[in-house]
């Protein structure tokens, strides 16, 4: 049982996308938008954002929090996410379990953390620190990588789930991210699903990827792969039905293509709850 | 006799994380300490490993100047726009949790420039200033019909405020015909007023300025009344002078860069 409401099949709004907004034909069940693309003082992003969310649900996914960072959380930057849910009611909150600032300069990348004892115990009391800030709990989503640490003494997901439960939060959980991690890293993308809490899923992002010799890079700028429909399908073998969103950031396609994915999703999910209320 | 290795604190494999990625870009200055941190076959997995990171920073952090700065990406050509950026990040790296304000000290680092063609610098503030007045604060314009409103005794002592979606830049050179492609880098140098503002909500637009209009709209923006505004033109014939302010301000207002005219003003 997801610890969030289930609201269907989304998109990521992207700006290609604004006018479809505009003439409130841009018909998904709910949008995530990029929360640092919304600190602004105003203009037509808000704008946009305010019909978006007379349309459908919206959902606010961070890329800067840095929770994973030992620099001092952005006090500054709390406020603004603050003010942002204040104004946008969003249904939820989300960003990535890793860290992306050193030095309070910011790399606008998502880093990959070791997987310690010690990265589990930070991780999580800044996870506290931001949910008591906002009031909230929050999401945090798996990030792709391309390296891992010598000193890792976990497996991603043993990580992940530690870190959410000793955090008390949420996951946003990225199917793509963790099929491009078993082919970078030489894991069992099965063994990282039934390794991850199911209460604590609330969220699921797909998306395509790019090949770059040995390493599968997260582009976000092709159609979900055969692999990444196959392992969703796991997913909601073992999670149920949760929120689902297609990320599709470079080479973006047509709204209609967009919502095609998400369709395909959907159809997914039912095919795969369907089989599961008929079998013993 | 074995030497116990201490495990590296999380600071640290972020220090020589950002150090290995970030510092230099596009110099390939892995820290040695970095490569033996990370999992791999053999040095050169470990290295190729570190480079998609490196690698994605500029690239990502270029993409984002070469769209906030077209016009300064296109004059200088990819390779000398990409050499640049890398020299740029190095003395200005991010520092603000959005990307969205990269490119703030840009001009100020051309400027800086002595291999720079002087034009160049005007133009990126030109195109930063685009950048700001785009997300700059909402404003209700003023219209013809509420203008219409105040009495003609408020006049000479009423005070018009600006939008803030507005910027006025001062250039050594016509950048506006440069960012128009009218002009090259040989450009001639001549000081330039330039007004840039946002229209509708999500138009942005930029004009040269005359030095009365210059003039003018300073005295507006510094809370000047109307008839300090008129006193721009009081050296021409009051016929030509009364035409002259009227059709100004008709202008500022079919542009939108008067704020909506409050009667508490």
């Amino acid at each position: 049982m997801s610890l969030l409401p289930h609201l269907g099949h989304g998109v990521g709004l992207r700006t290609v996308h604004y006018p479809r907004v505009l003439d409130k034909t841009a018909r998904a069940d709910w949008f995530e938008v990029i929360s640092e693309n919304f600190m602004i003082a105003g203009g037509r992003p808000l704008k946009i954002l305010e019909k978006a969310r007379e349309l459908a649900p919206v959902v606010l996914h961070g890329v800067s929090l840095n929770i994973g960072g030992t620099d001092p959380l952005r006090q500054d930057y709390l406020a603004e996410l603050d003010s942002l849910i204040g104004r946008f009611d969003p249904a939820w909150v989300s960003d990535h379990l890793c860290w992306g600032a050193s030095g309070g300069r910011f790399a606008h990348d998502l880093l990959p953390l070791p997987y310690t004892e010690e990265a589990v115990r930070h991780v999580a009391g800044r996870v506290r620190q931001v949910q008591d800030r906002l009031g909230r709990r929050i999401l945090l989503e798996n990030v792709s990588s391309y390296l891992t640490y010598a000193i890792s003494s976990m497996p991603e997901w043993v990580f992940l789930a530690a870190v959410a439960e000793e955090a008390d939060c949420g996951i946003l959980l990225d199917v793509n991210n963790i099929y491009v991690n078993a082919v970078n890293h030489g894991f069992s993308p099965m063994e990282y699903l039934s390794g991850v809490p199911a209460d604590r899923v609330g969220q699921i992002h797909l998306a395509g990827h790019s090949s770059d010799g040995d390493l599968l890079i997260d582009t976000h700028d092709h159609p979900v792969p055969n692999p990444v429909w196959r392992l969703y399908r796991e997913a909601v073998r073992r999670f149920g039905g949760v929120s689902t969103l297609v990320e599709w950031d470079d080479q973006i396609p047509s709204f209609d293509e967009l919502m095609a994915e998400a369709n395909r999703a959907r159809e997914i999910e039912y095919e795969v709850l369907c089989a599961n209320s008929v079998s013993p | 006799m074995r030497y116990s290795v201490p495990t590296p604190s999380l600071r640290e494999v972020q220090r020589l994380f950002w150090e290995s990625v970030a510092v230099r870009p596009r110099r390939h200055s892995i820290a040695p300490a970095f490569v033996r941190m990370v999992r791999g076959r053999d040095d050169s997995d470990r290295k190729t490993r570190i480079q998609v990171y490196s690698d994605a920073y500029f690239l990502r952090l270029r993409d984002v100047l070469r769209e906030d700065f077209r016009r300064v990406a296109a004059l200088l050509g990819a390779d000398q726009f990409d050499q640049v950026v890398a020299n740029y990040l190095e003395e200005f790296p991010s520092q603000q949790p959005s990307v969205r304000h990269l490119g703030r000290a840009l001009a100020e680092f051309l400027r800086r420039r002595e291999d720079m063609p002087r034009c160049v610098a005007d133009l990126a503030e030109l195109e930063w200033a685009r950048v700001e007045v785009f997300d700059a604060p909402d404003a209700e314009c003023a219209t013809i019909e509420g203008l219409v409103s105040v009495p003609a005794d408020d006049w000479p002592a009423f005070r018009f405020r600006p939008i803030l979606a507005m910027q006025i830049l001062r250039v050594q050179y016509p950048v506006h015909q440069l960012w128009a492609g009218d002009a090259t880098l040989e450009a001639s140098m001549a000081e330039t007023s330039l007004r840039v503002w946002r229209k509708n909500d999500y138009e942005v637009l930029h004009t040269p300025m005359d030095a009365r209009e210059s003039a003018a709209l300073n005295k507006m923006i510094s809370g000047e009344p109307f008839a300090a505004i008129c006193d721009t033109f009081s050296d021409l014939p009051e016929t030509q002078a009364a035409h002259e302010t009227t059709g100004l301000l008709a202008r500022w207002i079919e542009d939108g860069i008067i704020r909506r005219v409050d009667r508490a003003d």
